[in-house]
């Protein structure tokens, strides 16, 4: 019988993670901010995607950008593409479930838009499709992974690959990043007004 | 008559020569302007002040822009700096002044010209294009050794020759999102990077190859990087813009 893990150790393991990718990719997230902050001053829309507890991470997202997060501002346009049951169940069952969400992009997203993707595997087919359709209609694509990156990283504009091989500290990680780029984008949009 | 008042540019190797003159004039037309730079801190801070004092917002970047890192820190500062960038103009480059046939010309400099002038010019891009809005313009100062090649310069001319290539590649791509891309060719500019050649005897040898006969100063390379930038030039892409008192008709 294994030692039951320390929870301390396991809070001072995901401090690690946090340091590391701060310090290999705090260029990469910088950037992700300026992709995300252009996009919604040029009119753009923010839509997000994911599976699991990433599809949770999206809606999470959406909804800092629609209705606020550390400030009050005026409303940014943000849409999680894991939310429509119906649309999502049709699509799966008609066309197949890797399509659940390149069929929302191709509806939706236009040129100057922005795709925002979280995978820790970077290899769910329902999320590849949905960065080719986004290439294929002119959408620029942001993705957060984990790992190796998987086959997203090719073929996304910017991808964020947090140093770990665990789902969850990957996912913690993701959420954190996330909350960060958006102080970071309210703070250079109401400076802008 | 352009006025890019509420537009944002980003301009790299902004310090000084062409850069330092097209940077001055967006900042006329009441653009907000960022540029890049290496080394030159005093000529950078200055240059700050003076735009600054025409009222327009400005900053100035330090790093190595023939880096990835250097070129995606540069333009993240200019859309926190001004929540958007609107025109990028990639102009950092280098002309290695002694002229080297290539037989005999090494490694390093061959890796160092093309770092500079080709990995900045493709890390700029990237970045960029990942930022602009519809309708963004990119525009890059490319050569006339580009299009009829540089004895003793063949690396210089690989570089820019590369570039307009790349410009032509990449306006395409871009054009969905009614973006364009263009670059400016010059040929002689009195800038500070040509001064061994000017020297000696040099610039009166080559006042009179250049059909009219004078070399051109920043603000003529300027010029028509603002117009490329205009809404005068919406349907201009894909383009080689020579400004070289027509020297390209001579190679």
């Amino acid at each position: 019988m294994t030692a039951p893990v320390s929870l301390t150790q396991a809070l001072l393991e995901l401090a690690d993670v946090a340091r590391n990718t701060a310090e290999q990719h705090g260029v990469d997230i910088e950037f992700a901010a300026a992709m995300i902050t252009a996009t919604i001053k040029r009119g753009g829309t923010l839509f997000f995607c994911g599976n699991g507890g990433s599809a949770a991470d999206a809606q999470h997202m959406a909804t800092e950008y629609v209705v606020r997060y550390m400030r009050n501002r005026k409303a940014y346009p943000a849409i999680a593409l894991t939310t429509d049951t119906s649309l999502i169940t049709a699509a799966g069952n008609d066309f197949g479930f890797e399509h659940i969400f390149s069929r929302q992009v191709e509806a939706l997203c236009r040129p100057g838009d922005l795709l925002i993707i979280h995978s820790t595997s970077g290899n769910s087919p329902n999320v590849l499709r949905a960065a080719e359709s986004a290439r294929e209609h002119s959408v620029a694509t942001l993705a957060l992974s984990a790992k190796d990156g998987g086959a997203l990283k090719g073929i996304v504009d910017h991808c964020i690959v947090v140093p770990t091989d665990r789902t969850d500290r990957a996912q913690e990680i993701h959420l954190c990043i996330q909350h960060l780029i958006c102080d970071s984008v309210e703070q250079s949009l109401l400076m802008s007004r | 008559m352009i006025n890019l008042k509420g537009k944002s540019v980003l301009v790299t190797g902004g310090s000084r020569g062409i850069g330092a003159a097209t940077v001055r004039l967006f900042a006329h037309a009441s653009a907000n302007v960022g540029f890049a730079y290496r080394n030159r801190k005093a000529e950078a801070d200055a240059l700050v002040a003076e735009l600054t004092a025409l009222g327009v917002q400005s900053f100035a970047f330090q790093g190595d822009l023939s880096t990835r890192a250097a070129n995606d820190e540069f333009v993240a500062e200019g859309v926190r700096a001004f929540s958007c960038v609107d025109v990028f103009v990639g102009n950092s480059g280098y002309w290695p002044p002694n002229p080297e046939p290539v037989s005999n010309l090494d490694d390093e400099r061959w890796r160092s010209t093309m770092a500079t002038n080709l990995d900045g010019m493709f890390y700029g891009a990237r970045a960029a294009a990942r930022v602009l809005p519809n309708g963004g313009r990119l525009i890059f100062v490319a050569s006339t050794a580009g299009q009829r090649g540089e004895a003793g310069h063949a690396d210089y001319a690989a570089s820019k020759g590369a570039m307009i290539s790349f410009v032509k590649s990449m306006c395409v791509e871009l054009a969905a999102r009614d973006i364009t891309v263009n670059c400016v060719a010059p040929g002689w500019v009195d800038t500070e990077a040509v001064s061994l050649p000017m020297s000696t005897g040099g610039r009166t040898r080559i006042e009179a190859a250049i059909p009219l006969l004078r070399i051109a100063s920043p603000d003529d390379i300027a010029g028509p990087i603002l117009f490329l930038a205009s809404p005068l030039a919406r349907h201009v892409t894909g383009e080689v813009l020579n400004v070289n008192g027509g020297s390209v008709l001579c190679g």
